[in-house]
């Protein structure tokens, strides 16, 4: 056990030469834990308000504390396994000190802990910014007593070592198992069979039911922790743990404990019995993995050049390198099959997204208005979840290997204009389907659908250039494992002004929206609505062309030799 | 073709190239020598365009790399000490990608890569991903990449490592062979037995500025040591200043 520090010191120095030794990125770390912190508040006070507000929706009923929790920690719980695994998936078979630590005198059961405790590092600051901030909210909201604040870090300390060993053994067991040709269709089937019995759950058995229904409907409400009180999951026993915490049962609350700790013990025993079985068969299948199909060099550069037959040699260059680099990389796979999953259930979920049965025309109308621009400013989210996973990133993805175009004939901002030629295409296609579906499902007349669908894709040209300008501002080109690059404070900030960006772009497609459906159009042949769409979407293009511009030269400008 | 005038790149107090000038003319093999942290890549890395000098100027093949940097990366070159390269495209691929980005297209390309890898002897491997290549194939990958587009200023950062004794007598009859081509090379290395055998000018950094520069004659004649080579030459150039 004496090693396993030893494993870890890197890490902590590294974290400590960035703070103090990195002269101007230490502000950049400075400026990471203000806006941490700013989240953690902004999480916290959310949490109280929506519970106030579901306390508020059911009239006087007590909620029982199980709701909520089970809620937030199911999602956590996800949140945290996904990473795990692929983190985990890293740290076993890509680190970059494997050579050196695999050579050096460590026993299994070190480098298996020195992994589990390097794993554990990485995504604990989702437990620490989105769960601890809730579980506070959630403790003085319901006025518990000491107990609570005492016990409720404890249990969760041992419910996210739950998540971490889980995703791990799924590591392990992956790349040991899966056909080492066939990982990536593996994976994509697995994410859309997860999704699936997601869907299936969230419909509860009777086929009405969908999040926004739910949190519509005060019955509806009352029924869902039928939906998610299995009792085999996790988050169920730790959201029952800190219900008797609150409540000062203590005896209840140890019963939890002891489960929790003996189920950490398990995981633990059992993913050490995994490791000493598979890590080397794992190590030697991820290494040795042919690809599934031959690669035709000749003939893909005769297809790139057929796609793409009016594009300048180095646009196609770094376009055709974007894709196939994407389309060969395993973690982008996972996370790609993870957001269509979400845009799946969000898609889903607008069948629910009816008018009220009983309203006057004029209510309906300002429903309807509502509606659409919902439709806009949820696909915008999605769409900018998208971007955060790959567009952002997509400059870092460079890497060690950024020399290449940095001493190649072609200027950054050309490079950056051909990622963001690279990433308009898929992402608008993606935004098409998901802006005409939800327009198509809340019964929007066509030119709506089409609007909201122009819309939807002018918006696409803002957040995309956010996400390659912004990425280039943030970039990071020495990294471990290219999932890390989504997840530093760069794409937080993306996260942040593209929020601020749709708000601004909400602001002519609302004025558009209520205009076409409040004011009865009287001219002939339908000029005024038609003026109206036309004027509402070329304002929204203009806002988007000029964050563009500005996006992609501000990238270009710090990615310039220093 | 290579001409660098009163270069300088600071990194706060720290002076990593001190007001260096230099004159390479075209067709020759110039090596740049020097003991590790001499400020040999930071020369380098200025001259491909991935730093930028605090002050001075550099001229390549007649453009400023500073005021038409398309122009004078379009003419040269660049092999790095480190091929970091991209590990999810094949070696093919990536010649097709560095064709494209300096505007050689078609059959021309198709011709070019061929020939490369044939050179190079990477054509069994042209359809593997470049993460599957051990360390001296990349260098390899990296050193056609450089060659493609047929550069008229060839900047080499120590080239030999990691490539096995063919590669590395393969490269330096090449080096050789472009030199007489009319290519211009510029060569940084610490193997003092490859300068010695294909330079014909050299000069020696230290501490970020030039300590002596000339043929390899010029230096015996400085030296004093007629019949001695250039490792026995260098090390009593630089063991005063050097502190162990």
């Amino acid at each position: 056990m004496s090693l396993v520090p030893v494993l870890l010191k890197p890490r902590l120095w590294a974290i400590k030469n960035r703070w103090f030794k990195s002269g101007r990125n230490g502000l950049k770390e400075l400026g990471a834990v203000i806006f941490s912190s700013l989240m953690m508040w902004g999480i916290y006070a959310g949490t109280k308000s929506a519970l106030r507000d579901l306390d508020r929706t059911l009239q006087g009923t007590t909620v029982d504390p199980t709701v909520p929790l089970g809620l937030l920690l199911a999602a956590l719980f996800v949140m945290i396994v996904i990473p795990a695994g692929v983190s985990a998936m890293g740290a076993f078979f890509f680190a970059r000190d494997l050579d050196l630590t695999l050579s050096a005198p460590l026993n299994p059961r070190q480098f298996l802990m020195g992994k589990t405790c390097d794993v554990g590092i990485s995504v604990s600051w989702m437990l620490c910014i989105f769960g601890l901030p809730s579980l506070l909210a959630v403790g003085i909201f319901y006025s518990s007593g000491p107990l609570y604040f005492v016990g409720a870090p404890l249990l969760c300390l041992a419910f996210f070592s739950v998540a971490v060993l889980i995703g791990m053994m799924a590591a392990l067991l992956f790349a040991a198992i899966a056909p080492t040709n066939r990982g990536k269709q593996l994976c994509v089937a697995l994410i859309f069979l997860v999704v699936g019995v997601v869907v299936a759950m969230l419909r509860g058995g009777n086929g009405t039911t969908g999040i926004p229904a739910m949190l519509a409907s005060p019955d509806l409400l009352k029924k869902l922790p039928q939906s998610i009180s299995h009792s085999w999951l996790p988050s169920i026993h730790c959201a029952q743990g800190l219900t008797a915490l609150l409540r000062g049962q203590t005896t209840d609350a140890l019963l939890v404990f002891s489960e929790f700790f003996a189920l950490v013990a398990i995981l633990w025993m059992s993913l050490r019995a995994l490791f000493s079985k598979l890590y080397d068969q794992g190590l030697s299948r991820v290494h040795t993995a042919a690809p599934f199909f031959r690669i035709h060099s000749r003939s893909s550069q005769q297809v790139a050049k057929w796609i793409f037959p009016f594009a300048s040699s180095p646009t196609r260059a770094v376009v055709t390198k974007e894709y196939k680099i994407f389309s060969r990389d395993l973690t982008h796979t996972i996370q790609l099959g993870m957001l269509l999953g979400i845009t799946f259930v969000y898609l889903y979920n607008y069948r629910f997204l009816t008018g009220p049965a009983k309203a006057s025309q004029e209510v309906l109308n300002i429903w309807s208005i509502f509606l659409l621009i919902s439709n806009i400013a949820l696909g915008a989210l999605v769409v900018t979840s998208i971007c955060s996973r790959f567009v952002y990133p997509s400059v870092s993805m460079e890497g060690t290997a950024f020399w290449i175009v940095q001493s190649a004939p072609i200027s950054l901002k050309d490079l950056l204009k051909a990622k963001f030629k690279s990433w308009l295409t898929p992402v608008s296609l993606i935004a098409g389907v998901i802006f005409i579906s939800g327009a198509m499902a809340l019964n929007a007349d066509v030119p709506l659908v089409l609007a909201s669908c122009a819309a939807g894709i002018i918006l696409c040209h803002g957040l995309v250039a956010l996400g390659i300008g912004i990425g280039a501002v943030f970039s990071q080109f020495e990294w471990e494992h290219s999932t890390q690059l989504s997840m530093n404070l760069g794409s937080f900030i993306f996260m942040l002004v593209s929020m601020f960006f749709v708000l601004l772009n909400l602001v002519p497609l609302g004025l558009m929206f209520g205009t076409y459906v409040l004011v009865p159009d009287e001219s002939e042949g339908g000029h005024f609505s038609t003026f109206v769409l036309t004027g509402g979407l070329t304002v929204t293009y203009l806002i988007n062309r000029l964050a563009s511009w500005w996006a992609l030269s501000a990238g270009a400008r710090a990615l310039q030799p220093k | 073709m290579i001409t660098i005038k009163n270069l300088t790149k600071s990194y706060g107090s720290f002076v990593a190239v001190n007001n260096i000038s230099l004159e390479v003319a075209a067709g020759g093999i110039f090596a740049f020598l020097g003991v590790n942290g001499a400020g040999k890549t930071t020369t380098i890395k200025m001259l491909t365009g991935i730093l930028r000098p605090s002050t001075g100027s550099i001229f390549l093949g007649g453009f400023d790399l500073l005021a038409e940097p398309q122009h004078a990366k379009a003419i040269t070159g660049y092999i790095p000490d480190r091929p970091n390269l991209y590990p999810k495209l094949t070696g093919r691929e990536f010649l097709y990608f560095i064709c494209d980005m300096y505007k050689i297209t078609g059959k021309q390309a198709e011709r070019r890569i061929d020939q490369v890898l044939e050179e190079y002897s990477l054509v069994q491997w042209q359809d593997e991903l470049i993460e599957s290549y051990s360390h001296g194939m990349k260098q390899r990958v990296a050193t056609c990449a450089a060659l493609v587009h047929e550069p008229k200023v060839l900047i080499v950062d120590e080239p030999m490592v990691g490539l096995d004794p063919h590669g590395a007598r393969n490269l330096k009859d090449a080096l050789k062979r472009y030199a007489q081509a009319g290519t211009t090379i510029f060569l940084s290395t610490h193997s003092l037995n490859v300068a010695e055998e294909l330079a014909d000018n050299l000069a020696i950094i230290h501490q970020g500025s030039i300590l002596t520069r000339g043929t390899l004659e010029d230096i015996r004649q400085l030296t004093g040591k007629h019949e001695e080579g250039l490792e026995h030459m260098f090390l009593e150039l630089t063991a005063p200043l050097v502190q162990h």
